[in-house]
């Protein structure tokens, strides 16, 4: 059956269940890592100390984004180290002889690497912020009364996925205190969920061109591919914009429609086809991999 | 079986390994592959298993291109590699990992071939010595049952009594369907394990011969001196005189001694015909 070949669902059972016998320990360890990482960013992070009722910065979505994007550094490592089997030539030998379609390699490493890590890394960070907050909120004190401080619950918000949406605040005239959060659009965060998910599969796919240091060639050779693209920019800016001085780069934007200017529909754009094109670009350099 | 016709190979910017190559062999051999160093043996066996593909030419093995790496290509060939690593798991693990992937797999005969071998299922294989491992690789291949098994160099660390359990286990458990490359430099420790010899040297075959036709037509001997031998067709000194190769004479046959057939054909003394 030519089905058969190219996919099995019990013989991709049999694969991911060969990985994880493999490497649950590494896993295990990963996944503990991460957690205690996670919590120590974000615990000392967060205020332990109530100074005033007047003065206090809140710790909540600008905070929470941030240190999220930080944490997705974590995950692009997971993701890079994925195929840790093609780090050598005696390894590549035994993995591509594994009685196994191509495919199924591949999306086991999707599966697990992309799929489960993402799932795992937002399920850590999830209950990381809320332990966080939990411990901070009973060891906050009081800056003037040296007691506890109760109340520690307006400075430190409860962490929301929505908060990743947030897009930034806006002040009243003084510019001290927040009128109001304003989140990205659905366009924005769409874009911007494309472009990291665009991010992890360039780190997924791009790794199949390496053999030793994957991850790190890989990383370097997208600092180069942006490095590139800025100086074409730059060029063009010179070009089409003469009075563009020394490295500046100058891009007319226009509105689309009321929320979508040319640059992020451009940004989209971009983010779609990487998309599109990395995975198929990595299935058929593992396809072709030689030892 | 592998079928393979005007093979032609070279890896980048080096001169041709293989050109206008051609072998056929069926199922039921067990083949010795020998060659001098560099002469394409390990990438022959490369080319067999699908790891590297080909210039030019047609490689058939089981009826499948090994290249394609379909699955039920691959659960019926095993591969031991020259130089191997294992994760860091037990023997225990490692069978309950690998084995599902191999339809054919024989879990008592693993048993058996481990109790031979003196390997606890519980030791990690990666706290075993390279002989110990490399015995344990030999066994689970031979558990595959897979119709095409292809060792690389598989005597290579093993002492002398596993060299001589290796032989045993082997010819006792391949099968008629099956097919055993086997290519080695240690010629003595395949020669009464072996029923066809196939030397390439240079990306070519230069001798191609079943064991039966060779010793229907050679006679091997060891000799005090040369005097009075005629048609000595290679001879080599030795601690005791001269090992030697005469022809044959009806219902007069020898063991044969691989070490001094393969001198005596790449020294071109020797042609199959």
């Amino acid at each position: 059956m030519k089905t058969n070949q190219f996919f099995s669902f019990s013989r991709f059972y049999k694969l991911l269940k060969n990985d994880l016998l493999i490497n649950y320990k590494q896993y295990l360890f990963t996944v503990i890592g991460a957690f205690i990482v996670g919590f120590v960013i974000l615990y000392s992070s967060m205020p332990h100390i109530h100074f005033n009722d007047e003065y206090f910065s809140i710790f909540g979505a600008s905070k929470y984004k941030s240190i999220f994007i930080l944490s997705l550094f974590g995950l692009g490592a997971f993701v890079g180290l994925a195929f840790p089997n093609l780090s050598s030539k005696v390894k590549i030998s035994s993995y591509l002889l594994m009685p196994t379609s191509i495919f199924e390699k591949f999306l086991s490493q999707f599966l697990i690497r992309i799929m489960a890590g993402l799932a795992i890394f937002l399920l850590i960070f999830w209950i990381d912020a809320h332990l966080a907050r939990f411990v901070s909120l009973s060891q906050m004190t009081d800056y003037q009364t040296h007691q506890h401080y109760a109340e520690g619950y307006k400075i430190i918000e409860k962490f929301d996925f929505k908060m990743l949406v947030y897009g930034h605040t806006e002040h009243n005239q003084t510019g001290t205190n927040v009128t109001r959060i304003i989140y990205n659009t659905p366009f924005e965060s769409w874009t911007i969920s494309l472009v990291f998910l665009s991010l992890g599969f360039y780190l997924f796919s791009v790794r199949l061109f390496f053999q030793k240091l994957g991850l790190v060639k890989t990383v370097i050779s997208a600092v180069v591919l942006f490095f590139i693209g800025a100086v074409l920019m730059v060029g063009f800016s010179h070009l089409f914009y003469p009075e563009t001085k020394g490295f500046d780069m100058k891009l007319q934007t226009y509105e689309l429609s009321s929320k979508v200017n040319n640059f992020g529909f451009w940004i989209f754009v971009m983010a779609c086809i990487s998309i599109l094109f990395l995975l198929p670009l990595g299935y058929f350099k593992l396809k072709e991999k030689q030892v | 079986m592998i079928q393979i016709k005007n093979l032609s190979f070279h890896y980048k910017k080096q001169t041709p390994l293989f050109s206008d190559f051609s072998l056929e062999v069926g199922n039921g051999h067990i083949v010795g592959l020998l060659g001098k160093n560099g002469a394409g043996k390990s990438t022959l066996l490369n080319l067999i298993a699908g790891l590297i593909q080909p210039q030019k030419g047609e490689i058939s093995v089981n009826s499948f291109k090994p290249f394609d790496r379909k699955p039920n290509f691959l659960a019926d060939i095993y591969m031991v590699p020259e130089e191997f690593s294992f994760p860091h798991i037990s023997i225990q693990t490692y069978v309950k990992a690998f084995s599902p992937l191999y339809p054919a797999f024989d879990q008592q005969k693993l048993n058996g071939i481990l109790e031979e071998f003196e390997l606890e299922r519980s030791a990690n294989l990666n706290k075993l010595s390279h002989g110990q491992r490399k015995k344990f690789l030999i066994a689970f291949a031979l558990s595959t049952n897979c119709k095409m098994l292809v060792f690389d160099e598989p005597t290579n660390g093993l002492d002398i009594p596993s060299k001589s359990q290796f032989r045993k286990i082997l010819v006792s458990s391949v099968t008629d369907e099956q097919l055993v490359i086997i290519s080695t430099h240690q010629v003595k420790d395949i020669d009464t394990i072996i029923d066809k010899v196939v030397v390439i040297d240079k990306g070519k075959i230069i001798y191609e011969e079943e064991i039966q036709d060779i010793t229907s037509k050679l006679y091997f001997d060891t000799v005090p001196s040369l005097t009075g031998i005629n048609n000595v067709i290679h001879h080599e000194q030795c601690p005791i005189g001269q090992k030697i190769i005469i022809p044959a004479t009806a219902g007069n046959e020898s063991s044969i001694d691989l070490e001094l057939l393969f001198n005596a054909i790449i020294n071109h003394k020797i042609k199959s015909e």
